[in-house]
């Protein structure tokens, strides 16, 4: 019974914040290279936050405002960003996989050198972000508002953009579907130096 | 030829007008009243990304201009440079706001950007 016990407890703190760390985010609302994993910041301001180089897999952050914040380097793998406003926040080098977005909104936000993976979200508002060498595998940004947003040096291929507003957006240097060309085309993005297959 | 210049002329002025945005709220709100229109106040700043697709594109489209100046009197209320006197408290930009002029009594809202379909059918079914 012991040995279950402290296995289940050694198990927990595996897959768990780190309680200091955690108190010292909520007091200062800086922690860096903090792991701050499965900690439950929903419903919370950290406007202008740093968290830079944290882990923040399975962070619930939920209606949360992240506005500038610095998340530099953070891991948000399974994290809760629904209704989360992380507008102008620094989302560089990010490893954002399998994340809640649904409402999230990435307005000015930098995502250069950031790794979306598996990330399917309804009503993003990602107007005027930065996705300098972002990567994209099996993304869903359908219907988002992505007007004067910059893509470059991205290939998206893997990313659907079906339905969203590209109005004046930029993507450069980038690698899209042939239809995905004429998609902004339509929607009068100004499209330079791309490779269209 | 005449005839046809002063067609021609008629037919380009109605495809490149535009809103009809008033000066200041005070001026708006006698106009609505006067021409039993409602009021239409946008708030938005000259460097927000999704206020400018929306002045630049959706309030541009000829349907919209056509159906707004028609209904309603517009005003553009800067967030900032007008704080002191907004009407409404707001949780982001751009926010439209539907008024009925004579009480501002508010008739609608619309937060964010959308595109011209989905704006004409928010303006028109504001009652």
């Amino acid at each position: 019974m012991k040995t279950i016990l402290i296995s289940l407890a050694l198990l927990s703190s595996l897959y768990s914040y780190d309680e200091s760390h955690l108190q010292k985010f909520l007091e200062t609302k800086d922690c860096q290279k903090c792991d701050l994993s499965d900690a439950d910041l929903s419903n919370k301001d950290f406007t202008q936050a740093n968290l830079s180089g944290t882990n923040l897999s399975g962070v619930n952050f939920e209606n949360s405002t992240l506005v500038k914040a610095n998340l530099w380097g953070v891991n948000l793998s399974d994290a809760n960003l629904q209704n989360t406003n992380a507008r102008a926040a620094n989302l560089m080098g990010a490893s954002i996989i399998n994340i809640k977005c649904d409402n999230t909104t990435f307005k000015g936000t930098n995502f250069a050198n950031a790794n979306f993976e598996n990330v399917i979200c309804t009503n993003l508002s990602i107007w005027s972000a930065n996705f300098l060498e972002t990567s994209f595998e099996n993304v869903n940004f359908s219907n988002a508002g992505a007007a004067y947003a910059n893509f470059d040096n991205v290939d998206m291929s893997d990313l659907n953009i079906n339905g969203a507003i590209f109005w004046n957006a930029k993507v450069t240097n980038s690698i899209l579907k042939k239809e995905d060309c004429q998609y902004l085309k339509k929607e009068e993005a100004i499209s330079e130096n791309n490779q269209c297959n | 030829m005449k005839q046809f210049l002063l067609m021609s002329l008629l037919t380009i002025s109605v495809f490149a007008s535009s809103i009809n945005f008033e000066k200041d709220l005070a001026s708006a709100k006698q106009k609505a009243v006067a021409e039993n229109k409602k009021l239409m106040i946008m708030y938005s700043t000259p460097t927000c990304p999704e206020c400018n697709y929306m002045k630049k594109k959706v309030l541009k489209d000829e349907q919209i201009v056509s159906y707004i100046n028609e209904n309603f009197v517009s005003i553009i209320l800067d967030i900032k440079e007008d704080e002191k006197i907004l009407p409404y408290k707001f949780i982001g930009i751009p926010t439209f706001y539907f008024v009925n002029a004579s009480n501002m009594e508010l008739i609608g809202k619309k937060i964010g950007g959308t595109r011209e379909e989905q704006f004409l059918e928010i303006v028109k079914n504001i009652k």
